[in-house]
């Protein structure tokens, strides 16, 4: 005689159920997005003649938008032209390769 | 009920829009298995999650493509980056040719994003009766 609960026939319900959990898994591992301005911090330890140390801890904050999103080793120009696109003022900028351009979206007009 | 939701989650509005490239939605991963198995649909759908291109990605990498379309001459580069997401992506028109009343480009894209990436060749094409770039996958 079959036992009539067996795993078959929950294997429906198993799977949905498995859905939903991962479904609500990713909602809740999304983290909130930097969109402050980026700073970089250097420490500078000195010995003054063996009787003391000094540390000193330099905070460099930039607004500039090539810094802020491009990474700096692509070797962007300053030389960036306003587009406009139906999200915005965006930039396109040069690169130090003839041939090669970097489109920059500004934050806030991706977010809309 | 399972076929219903799988549908429903595959057919996005913004798939079948033809004003935005593939490329921008169809993500960075093409390891997809053969939907013949739950498993393998369920697979597929976790991998197209895992791959796909964030909303804001999403917008940047298509104006960079309608931009490399109008500005970008065959052979150069159009290159987009987002730090936060470790996520870029690259197009480069390679060749263009007249239609009636417009004109068709072919692009190499490339994606990547978080140690992936996936290559996609698309047409771009602009005509007076469409106004608009509408696209198609090779």
């Amino acid at each position: 005689m079959k036992h009539p609960y067996t795993v078959k026939n929950y294997l429906w319900l198993v799977i949905i159920t498995m859905f939903v959990i991962l479904a609500l898994l990713s909602g809740c591992s999304s983290a909130p997005k930097q969109t402050a301005q980026f700073c970089n911090t250097s420490k500078t330890i000195e010995v003054k003649d063996g009787t003391g140390v000094s540390s000193k801890t330099v905070v460099k904050c930039s607004d500039d938008f090539i810094e802020r999103h491009v990474p700096a080793r692509i070797g962007v120009d300053q030389n960036c032209r306003p587009v406009i696109t139906q999200y915005g003022r965006n930039y396109v900028c040069e690169t130090h390769t003839p041939g090669r351009y970097v489109y920059i979206s500004d934050p806030a007009n991706l977010s809309n | 009920m399972f076929t219903f939701l799988t549908l429903l989650t595959c057919q996005t509005s913004q798939a079948s829009d033809l004003r935005v490239p593939l490329s921008a939605t169809g993500g960075v991963r093409n390891d997809y298995d053969y939907p013949g198995s739950t498993v393998s649909v369920l697979s597929n759908l976790i991998k197209s999650w895992d791959g796909a291109l964030s909303k804001e990605d999403r917008r940047r990498h298509t104006n960079a493509v309608i931009l490399t379309l109008e500005s970008v001459p065959d052979g150069q580069v159009m290159e987009w980056y987002n730090n936060n997401e470790e996520a870029w992506g690259k197009i480069k028109p390679v060749l263009s040719w007249n239609v009636q009343g417009g004109v068709c480009r072919k692009l190499i894209t490339l994606l990547y994003k978080q140690g992936k990436s996936r290559e996609y060749e698309e047409v771009g094409c602009y005509t007076i009766d469409s106004q608009f770039w509408t696209f198609a996958r090779q």
